[in-house]
């Protein structure tokens, strides 16, 4: 499903051809339980291990080396295919659908023009490789202004110096008009300009939203969180935020309570009520050596007023 | 969310562009480092905020951020497929041990 935002492309910056979303999803070998019980575990090295990914997929796609498992395995399992319009541009809606691998994704022989962080439109920015925490979302349009019976590798690589990986590397395969959609591509990989994975995003400077908005200079409330990780009474090893690890209690939605006007929540539920505060700041200090791809729910990035000049002020569901 | 400033050690209080700064809902704060946003609370709600890593939210990498309460207790209408999930929740886990 593609949600259609607010065009903000004009003449030489809009694209031709929407080539849809293209998933880019670390690939794991065990089930989800048993990776969860391994990263929980006393054992600091089984947790660290846990995280290690057998496979990078482009659209659900990637071959395997099949001596490297005894589960069952197909030799030769295919690559996503894209084909491209000689000229036309065509625009890219990349996400980072994985568990814990951070993406960087270049096509080779092409650049990258970004125009949306996250389904916020920015002002335009050419590169040639982006890079992608998990939950992120990048919308790029690319010129297809390579030979008309190429064939070009679309690659997208987890960044192994924060998430290790037994095979890191998917490619998938783009075709124009003239080429044989059997050959594999033989093209040149773009240089690595993400060499390490201290930060995923595009720097905050260099960033413009389209839609200028500016926020309050003093907010109403200000909340601090450190994350921390470190182990509980049992010995297992559990991420911390205000040295509180969260549980829920399915039993008791939050929102049905505070419905009922019960605001008094158990201190593991993690809650930080900012009463009537219309503008809320967070400071987030991460006291741990690994990234976070850190996601909010529920304010959606603000667009500008519909064409009546209103806004909305119900509640919505992301 | 306003991605208001991200970097190494502590924030120094410098925001980013503040006249126009950065607005996404993942961002990826780096090791060891900051990251300071805002968002407006035109939402009523109790909304997570969370690493998208699976099991770091898995492991309680994870908190509710309460949005104007009154509004949840007065105005908000829970919608009846909702209530009905919770009931039967409750029954279902009252003969059930769920694994967690």
């Amino acid at each position: 499903m593609i949600i259609h935002g607010p065009n903000h492309l004009k003449g030489s910056e809009d694209y031709d051809i929407d080539t849809g979303p293209v998933f880019l999803t670390d690939w794991y070998h065990r089930e989800y339980f048993d990776v969860v019980t391994d990263v929980m575990s006393t054992n600091l090295a089984t947790v660290l291990a846990a995280g290690s990914s057998q496979n990078n997929l482009i659209n659900g796609k990637m071959n395997f080396d099949c001596s490297r498992t005894t589960q069952p395995c197909r030799e030769d399992a295919g690559i996503s295919k894209f084909r491209f319009q000689t000229g036309k541009k065509h625009r890219l809606r990349l996400i980072n659908a994985g568990s814990e691998g951070q993406q960087k994704f270049s096509i080779d022989g092409h650049n990258l023009t970004v125009i949306a962080h996250d389904f916020v439109p920015v002002k335009p920015y050419t590169v040639t490789m982006v890079s992608l925490g998990i939950a992120q979302r990048v919308d790029v349009v690319v010129t297809a202004n390579g030979l008309a019976n190429g064939s070009y590798f679309m690659r997208s690589s987890i960044q192994t110096g924060c998430t290790p990986s037994s095979q890191p590397d998917a490619v998938a395969a783009i075709y124009y008009p003239g080429a044989n959609t059997s050959e594999v591509p033989t093209s040149t990989p773009q240089p690595d300009t993400i060499p390490d994975c201290t930060e995923s995003n595009y720097p905050l400077e260099l960033t413009t939203p389209v839609f200028e908005i500016t926020p309050a200079t003093v907010p109403d409330i200000t909340h601090e969180i450190d994350i921390t990780f470190g182990q509980n009474a049992t010995g297992n090893w559990l991420w911390m935020m205000n040295t509180v690890s969260f549980r829920a209690n399915f039993n008791a939605p939050l929102l049905l309570l505070a419905h009922a006007g019960n605001f008094s929540y158990p201190t593991n539920w993690n809650v930080y009520n900012s009463g009537t505060a219309k503008t809320i700041r967070v400071i987030l200090n991460n006291r741990s050596p690994p990234r976070h791809p850190m996601h909010l729910h529920g304010p959606c990035p603000p667009q500008p007023p519909s064409k009546n000049g209103t806004s909305t002020n119900t509640t919505r569901r992301p | 969310m306003y991605e208001l400033a991200s970097g190494a050690g502590e924030w120094n209080g410098t925001v980013t562009n503040p006249s126009n700064p950065a607005r996404r809902d993942t961002h990826v704060i780096r090791g060891n480092g900051h990251y300071v946003f805002q968002y407006d609370a035109d939402n009523p709600g109790v909304w997570p905020f969370h690493c998208h890593i699976a099991w770091h939210v898995s492991a309680g990498l994870y908190v509710n951020l309460m949005e104007r309460p009154a509004d949840i207790r007065d105005h908000m209408q829970i919608p009846q497929i909702m209530a009905q999930t919770c009931r039967d929740w409750a029954t279902f886990t009252n003969g059930t041990v769920i694994e967690q």
